[in-house]
């Protein structure tokens, strides 16, 4: 290897390993929760339009809904749900616009309009698995896992965009830190998510 | 290094860094790009109440495969119905299911089911249309016609015959004719002459230590076969050290394989046979109850033992034991009841038992089958000549194919063409469907609402377990409208189809009754009907007629297809015959003997050819039948039933004289001889018996073992130590590995496997249990999404089923004995095949498992090749589930993809669900909350699965049997998978 390269190739590496060290010391801030690692922030996917648009800044933001108010099942059942048309309209029944609007919002409009027919949303799906993973969620959320270690900070987003790769990689990452979590031991079975 | 290089221009080092790139630039992109999303995410607009995505909805309801009509659950997810199960409070199941039971599902998704209401245009098309538009047309034919009116139904619960019979009233002149192919005439009406009450009793086959069965094959088709299959486990099976069967049959059936003896009678001879017994035990000295007025003295057994054609010191024999050995069960069914002498053969049968001191112990009328009206055979003549004169205006037909299940002779299709306008109410295009001019698909049962009234004091409820599939309406409901439309809603016919059943629900509360399944008083031992027979059956001439030049031929209930309604469900049709392992055909069985004399081997296609018609079908050669006889299954030779029925085999029906008994029954038996027709045909079986000594002969093996009941309990010789260590692990210093888990604790500390498993997972199956009636496997396919591969491939040993039952037999001393042995995936401790997955695709759980992830097999198919138990399954196709059976798939089951191999994984989904609710509940998983599919739907109980780890597990009891060994054993794979010996009873003590 030529001189040039060589230098070049020792620096890559040392910046590497300064970034690896420094994203690590953003989170040696907290004690260690092997449950919940950090909230990612980037997104790994496209911030999918829907054919609502629903807007969780404002909703599970600014208005502080929590999120099992809307995800009802997510410590019910192993599949998480997309809320019910109905749910919504519990409120969007009464509010018709945001406050401060001069007409009544075209998406709420659109929202009733799908309720009225009483035809689902057709929401697409930004978090997903293969057909072969039997995922569990009530499992993780029963143990503690947050909402945000997976989907990231969803309060902040208007459109939601996927903020961590649920690939095997993230699984077995968490679930080998987790092995000796006492209170929630996590097993590195295959058999646990492959059905 | 220059002659090292190798000769190409592209260096070494120049490939690997092009093989980098290009790999890297893969895995990019593959870290961008995931699996490709579903379509889209559909919520629920208004949730329904209880019910929670992703977790299963049970639901209460009854069967209606068969007139037995056990009590159901059906696993309902998001909706729609994946899984039946038995309903564990049903008294007359117990949480079993048979597999045409659980192959109910197939027909609810079938892909051959009217979608909706359809017309029969000019040119003889069907078209689709709406039921306003259809039931006006039904009740403008209704109004216009001249003629009565003719409607055939099954056997139909009681409320829907309530409905049925006020609409028939409403129309008059009009008649109802209810032809159920299977209900047993010849028993009811022997039981009328030797009781006084022409009904089924209660058989109590858990009160009988002798039963003597007389063609009645009570283990697969007749009356209520799981409920009798566990009255049998009961004295016959599991530890049970009392009990012995014999059965009388010309053709072994599955029942006869069950037997302890069996007695290779000539067909007809049931009655006199029964009689020469019934006259040994009154001349000996041993009656305990009366003969009814039959005069024994003519049938004594030296008399007409040549007749029967066994020695008369064999029937003197069997005497003896039978009124020994009480309490004693005589039945005549089956082919015995569909003879010349069917019904002579009941009250023959009844003679036995009473004699025998058995009635009012285990035969008994307290407790009697509720057939409903079920029309005898004269009725059904009546029908057909009424039909035939013209008379009938409108003919409606509803759950039942009479142009298919009638004999052919007596000429009903031709009959039906005759009235002006016909209806059919069946969900599948059939053979009378065929000959309709409307059609009004009825619901399926599990779409339906509905009563029905089997055993006294058991009133089941039917409730639907989901939506209609299709536009289906219920029957009821059907001819209510039409009412409506004619003017004539009054009385019953006035109130809706749901109003109707509430009103008529007398069995308690109706939100209990769906709850339950229905009110059920249990099946009690009461008494009733004790004393013995009446003297009915004295004017009898039980003799059989003369035989004619021809061999006999008898027509047999096939347990798969039933009465033929069987043959549209591709798992029946996959699921191998229990006796002949015949998959997707029809046949016609003869005794190697008899093949050899007319020149046939298996495989080859004859001419059947009888009296009254000619069949083809290839010929199979079975050791069970009685040399000079012949025998044709029912249920295939459709002529229309869907893709997987249609044109395939050949009806029995078409070959029968149509001739009724001395008291009206119909008669299932003619005389047949066989010509070779020289068309080639292929002959499909999964293993055993294959002419190039093959699969069903054990061959010191020692897979299937038995042990003597005299035997049991008692310290083992040492032969018979040394027989068994022969095949247990560990043998003459045979190399053992070491437990596996405990080697990776020490080797691979940091491992999945050397950390502490809650749980071992093990099964036992009682060979004393097992019958062989495959239920277990149309259960575990429904269960776990396996798929239907078809003739072809069955053909080329592909067979895909994770459950295999397999039949050897063992001659010896002139007889055939049989053995079932279920075999799946053995979850070896010490698995030949994970060793060798070259992508660690199969491996060994903590839990004792051996796992199989789909996604990672590549399909060498080694592990296959190196499993000593070849009770792996590959993939060699992306096979179909034709919509819409693919409804039916379980989402908490991969479906699997071409190239990837398949097991029986113990269920782990369902090992899963009881982890996960046990943990929901803050507590360990305890005994029973894992069931797997195959143990829960087993009507013998002879499937035990459950956790080691639990000394207090039925399964840690089973395992310590002594009548447990491994399959195999020898060969050290440390199988999770403990069988209990059959015990085998020989003749008693004298």
């Amino acid at each position: 290897m030529t001189r040039t390269r060589l230098v070049l190739f020792v620096g890559l590496a040392m910046a590497g390993i300064g970034l690896t060290v420094g994203v690590s010391s953003l989170q040696a801030a907290k004690p260690a929760d092997t449950l919940n690692p950090g909230i990612p922030t980037k997104p790994v996917g496209p911030a999918l339009e829907q054919p609502v648009h629903y807007s969780h800044k404002l909703h599970a933001g600014k208005l502080g809904i929590d999120c099992g108010y809307c995800h009802t099942n997510v410590d019910k059942s192993p599949i998480a749900n997309y809320p019910n048309v109905e749910t919504c309209m519990n409120c969007h029944k009464y509010v018709k616009r945001a406050e401060g609007q001069t007409k009544d919002s075209e998406q709420i409009a659109r929202l009733s309009r799908y309720y009225e027919l009483n035809r689902p949303i057709p929401w697409k799906q930004v978090h997903w698995l293969p057909d072969h993973v039997g995922f569990n969620h009530k499992r993780h959320v029963k143990a503690g896992v947050s909402c945000f270690t997976c989907h990231g900070d969803v309060r902040t987003m208007d459109v939601v965009a996927p903020v961590r790769k649920l690939n095997m990689g993230f699984c077995v990452t968490c679930h080998k830190a987790n092995r000796e979590n006492a209170a929630h031991p996590a097993s590195l079975d295959c058999y646990t998510c492959h059905k | 290094m220059s002659e090292l290089e190798p000769p190409t221009s592209l260096k070494r080092r120049d490939f690997l860094k092009l093989v980098g790139v290009t790999s890297a630039a893969a895995a990019g992109a593959g870290c961008l790009e995931f699996p490709p999303p579903p379509p889209r995410l559909y919520p629920y607009v208004t949730p329904p109440e209880n019910v929670i995505p992703g977790v299963a909805t049970y639901y209460a309801t009854t069967c209606r495969e068969c007139p037995a009509g056990c009590g159901l659950y059906v696993k309902t997810r998001e909706g729609r119905a994946i899984k039946l199960e038995g309903n564990p409070n049903h008294p007359v199941n117990q949480g079993s299911l048979c597999a045409r039971g659980q192959a109910g599902l197939q027909g609810l998704y079938n892909p051959d089911r009217f979608t909706a209401p359809m017309v029969r245009l000019d040119d003889g098309t069907m078209k689709k249309t709406s039921w306003d538009a259809a039931l006006g047309i039904l009740a403008d034919k209704l109004k216009a016609r001249t003629g009565a009116v003719q409607f055939w139904t099954g056997q139909e619960s009681r409320t829907r015959e309530t409905a049925y019979d006020a609409f028939v009233a409403a129309l008059a002149p009009a008649s109802r004719v209810a032809w159920e192919p299977f209900s047993w005439e010849a028993v009811r009406e022997g039981n009328r002459l030797s009781f006084g009450k022409p009904e089924i009793p209660t058989y109590d086959f858990a009160a009988a230590t002798t039963v003597f069965t007389f063609g009645a094959d009570f283990l697969e088709t007749w009356i209520s076969p799981t409920q009798f299959a566990r009255g049998f486990a009961q004295t016959h099976g599991g530890d049970s050290s009392k009990g012995r069967m014999v059965a009388f049959e010309p053709r072994m059936s599955l029942t006869g394989s069950n037997a302890d003896e069996w007695v290779a009678i000539l067909p007809g001879t049931e009655a006199i046979a029964a009689l020469a017994m019934a006259a040994e035990i009154v001349s000996a000295g041993l009656a305990k109850g009366g003969t009814g007025g039959v005069d024994l003295s003519k049938y004594a057994a030296d008399t007409v033992a040549a007749q029967v054609g066994v020695s008369a010191d064999v029937l003197k024999r069997l005497a003896r034991e039978f009124a020994s050995n009480g309490p004693a069960l005589a039945v005549a069914g089956g082919i015995a009841s569909q003879g010349a002498k069917g019904t002579e053969a009941v009250v023959a049968a009844n003679v036995l038992t009473s004699v025998a001191g058995g009635v009012g112990t285990t035969i008994r009328f307290d407790r009697t089958l509720d057939l409903g009206t079920v029309s005898g055979a004269r009725d059904v003549q009546k029908a057909i000549a009424e039909l035939n004169g013209g008379g009938v205006g409108v003919l409606l037909v509803h759950g039942t194919d009479p142009a298919y299940s009638l004999p052919k002779a007596m000429g009903f299709a031709e009959a039906a063409k005759k009235a002006a306008f016909r209806v059919s109410f069946s969900s599948y295009p059939d053979d009378t469907s065929q000959l309709c001019d409307l059609i009004l698909p009825d619901h399926h049962p599990l779409e339906s609402w509905g009563d029905h009234r089997g055993w006294t004091g058991i009133a089941s409820l039917m409730q639907p377990a989901m939506r209609p599939v299709f536009d289906t309406m219920s029957t009821p409901e059907a001819l209510q409208k039409t009412a409506v439309k004619l003017g004539k809603a009054q009385g019953a016919l006035a109130k809706d189809w749901l109003a109707q059943l509430k009103g008529a629900w007398s069995g308690g509360s109706w939100d209990e009754g769906l709850k339950n399944g229905g009110t059920f008083a249990a099946m009690g031992t009461g008494g009733g009907g004790g004393g013995g027979v009446s003297g009915g059956g004295g004017a009898l001439d039980f003799m059989p007629a003369p035989a004619g030049g021809d061999m006999p031929l008898i027509v047999y209930a096939s347990p798969n297809m039933y009465d033929g309604r069987g043959a549209n469900r591709p798992w029946l049709q996959e699921l191998p015959d229990p006796v002949t392992k015949v998959v997707w055909d029809h046949w016609v069985e003869m005794h190697p003997d008899t093949a050899r004399k007319l020149g046939l081997t298996r495989g080859d296609h004859v001419a059947v050819k009888t009296p009254a018609g000619t069949l083809e079908a290839p010929v199979y050669d079975y050791i069970g039948m009685r040399p000079g006889v012949l025998a044709l299954g029912t249920g295939q030779g459709h002529v229309e039933f869907g893709q997987y029925a249609r044109g395939r085999g050949a009806n029995a029906m078409t070959v029968l004289p149509g001739t009724l008994d001395s008291q009206g029954a119909l008669i299932y038996q003619t005389t047949a001889s066989i010509t070779k027709t020289g068309k080639p045909h292929k002959l499909v079986y999964v293993g055993g018996d294959r002419y190039q000594g093959g699969q069903s002969r054990q061959m010191g093996r020692g897979i299937a073992q038995s042990i003597p009941l005299t035997e049991v309990g008692k310290p083992k010789s040492a032969e018979e130590k040394h027989e068994e260590a022969m095949h247990e692990p560990g043998f003459k210093g045979a190399i053992v590995p070491p437990d596996p888990i405990a080697h990776a604790a020490k080797e691979a500390p940091n491992s999945a496997y050397a950390h502490h498993a809650n749980h071992k997972w093990a099964m036992a199956i009682d060979l004393n249990s097992c019958t062989g009636c495959q239920a277990c496997i149309t259960a575990c396919s429904a269960e776990n999404n396996v798929a239907v591969v078809g003739k072809e491939q069955i053909a080329r040993g592909r067979e895909l089923m994770w459950i295999r039952l397999e039949r050897y037999y063992d001659e010896k001393d002139g007889t055939v004995a049989v053995s079932h042995v279920p075999m799946m995936c053995q979850q070896c401790g010490a698995a030949p095949c994970e060793s060798v997955c070259p992508v660690y695709a199969t491996y060994h759980n903590p839990e004792g498992l051996n796992a199989m992830i789909y996604n990672r097999c590549v399909g060498t198919r080694y592990c296959s090749n190196n499993c000593p138990y070849k009770v792996r399954a590959f993939n060699w196709y992306s096979y179909k589930f034709p919509a819409p059976l693919n409804w039916q798939l379980n989402p908490d089951v991969t479906v699997r993809d071409k190239g990837v191999m398949e097991k029986c994984t113990f269920c782990i989904q369902r090992i899963r669900v009881a982890k996960d609710t046990a943990k929901d509940e803050a507590r360990k998983v305890k005994d029973g909350d894992v069931v797997t599919a195959c143990a829960q739907t087993c009507p013998s109980k002879a499937i035990v699965f459950g956790d080691l780890m639990d000394p207090t597990s039925e399964i840690s009891k089973r395992v310590h049997s002594e009548r447990g060994y491994k399959v195999l054993g020898d060969l050290n794979t440390y199988p999770s998978v403990t069988y209990l010996k059959k015990v085998t009873r020989g003749v008693p003590a004298a």
